[in-house]
């Protein structure tokens, strides 16, 4: 115990505008850059092995003028957004379903759990077989690999809710569907966010691999397209365009946990109720 | 408002080969605060499994006012060691988490736990006497007929426990219904219940009825006496 005549001083917090921890992550992306501008510009790299950042903003500013450039990204979305909602919507419900009733688990588990291991590249060959190189073999390929983050995650996220909180809505008189709306549901939020994240990484990953192999549009066809052509500077700007999609992915992520789990301690830096 | 009366008939309850209680015979007057006292493991928590419903008796019969219990007991409401908050709802909606009482309800037992100015607040900012306290007003919104008690205060630090001991026989004068407390406290049992049972072994070793006027003097000698009484008794039990 401090005695009251003794006065505590708190250390007060430093006003700083420009904060370091901001502008740190910044500096070895702009470093590289420059680096990679000047280089190619003072002739050290040849022009045609790596094109510079100008190169490659002059490239995307007519290609967009042309319209190749919007109409490829969004032919790529939209493959991207259909097999989000397919594979992700039915490993979703299907999560949701076994680990709920034991029978479901029973009957489907083992079954996914073997497929699971399976990578959805290596079924390249049959699904062209199958369904051609048209956009139906890209959605089964995408949607396959969506399906597993989906259905694991959302499955032992149910499973992990606390028993206890289960038994509790039983003896305040919850229905089952109450328990499941108001306790399962909710419970297993955090770890179904976290299988949207890997189904989002999964889902670029086979996006790029189909786009390459068979396709006559998209931001892979664009690559593949252009290396025929030598044109690197549109192979480069196809890359940047799915690092800065899986960015935008991995915010649309954040954003959605920020907003639906506004409960989570892990949350409670910075943010008042 | 009112409590039940409890009747308990013979009772047995086996888990597989094992044994957890033998011959349970008891009665719990409308109204009446029973505190059932035992070391741990000697099945105190299971009979309040028991009577809440979420067990089934191995043999006997369990009579909530003269009616056989089958499945949940829907006149009991239970608070257990832990809080069991749910950590995605806010204070004044984990008080009514099946949204069966209007928020008068809940704004009315809020204030008599103390709470009423913390109920937008989420659970994990709470201490673990307030979380408590969010239980307990949980426990009781639905003005419930019998109140199960599972050691609801054992995590507590002691100065908690007496504030909260008091707040559970206030609204226990106050709304009239049947208790049972479990707990290994003998103290606490003593200073807040009509009788206490004490469970050796499964079956029932010891009833005292604790005939002191409220409100109850930790420190006075009738209570001293009967505190040295049964703890002697649970003492001199066989430890599992």
């Amino acid at each position: 115990m401090t005695s009251p005549s003794i006065p505590i001083r708190f250390p007060k917090k430093q006003q700083v505008s420009f904060k370091i921890e901001n502008w740190l992550p910044w500096l070895v992306p702009t470093l590289l850059l420059l680096i990679w501008q000047f280089s190619v510009q003072w002739g050290l790299v040849s022009a045609r092995f790596l094109p510079s950042p100008l190169d490659v903003v002059q490239a995307s500013w007519k290609l967009t003028l042309s319209g190749e450039l919007p109409q490829n990204v969004w032919v790529s979305l939209g493959r991207a957004l259909k097999a989000f909602a397919v594979g992700g919507g039915i490993g979703f419900a299907l999560g949701l379903l076994n680990g709920s009733l034991r029978m479901g688990e029973w009957l489907l588990d083992s079954s996914l759990q073997m497929l699971r291991n399976i990578p959805n590249l290596a079924l390249i060959p049959l699904v062209i077989l199958w369904f051609g190189i048209g956009d139906e073999a890209k959605l089964v390929l995408m949607s396959l690999g969506v399906f597993f983050p989906m259905y694991i995650n959302t499955f032992y996220g149910i499973r992990s809710v606390d028993p206890g909180l289960v038994e509790m809505g039983r003896v305040y008189g919850l229905k089952p569907w109450q328990i499941f709306r108001h306790i399962l549901l909710p419970g297993a939020l955090p770890s179904i966010l976290v299988g949207v994240r890997f189904a989002l990484g999964i889902m670029w990953l086979t996006l790029i691999v189909a786009e390459t192999i068979a396709a006559d549009s998209g931001i892979g066809f664009m690559a593949t397209n252009a290396r025929e052509f030598m044109r690197t500077d549109v192979v480069m700007l196809s890359v940047l365009l799915y690092a800065l999609f899986g960015k935008l992915a991995d915010l649309i992520t954040k954003w959605l946990e920020w907003f639906l789990l506004p409960w989570h301690p892990n949350q409670w830096k910075g943010r008042s109720t | 408002m009112s409590g039940v009366f409890l009747d308990i008939q013979g009772i047995d309850k086996r888990f597989g080969d094992l044994v957890v209680l033998r011959q349970i015979n008891m009665q719990v007057k409308d109204g009446e605060f029973l505190g059932i006292v035992g070391r741990s493991g000697c099945g105190k928590s299971t009979l309040l499994r028991l009577v809440a419903g979420l067990e089934t008796p191995s043999a006997g019969r369990l009579l909530i006012d003269h009616q056989q219990l089958t499945g949940i007991n829907t006149a009991a409401r239970i608070m257990f060691q832990d809080a069991r908050l749910l950590p995605w709802k806010r204070v004044e909606e984990n008080v009514d988490p099946g949204q069966f009482n209007t928020g008068e309800d809940v704004n009315q037992i809020l204030e008599s736990v103390g709470l009423l100015a913390r109920k937008k607040d989420w659970p994990h900012i709470l201490s673990g006497g307030q979380k408590q306290r969010v239980a307990l007003a949980r426990a009781l919104v639905s003005n419930p007929k019998l109140l199960l008690l599972d050691e609801p205060l054992g995590a507590l630090d002691a100065l908690t426990r007496i504030e909260m001991q008091h707040l559970i026989v206030k609204l226990w004068q106050e709304r009239s219904f049947t208790g049972l407390l479990v707990t290994h406290d003998v103290e606490e049992a003593v200073m807040l219940c009509d009788r206490v049972v004490v469970i050796d072994r499964g079956q029932i070793s010891l009833e005292i009825g604790v005939n002191v006027p409220r409100p109850r003097l930790r420190g006075s000698t009738e209570i001293g006496k009967l505190c040295q009484v049964v703890l002697d008794h649970v003492l001199s039990s066989t430890a599992i």
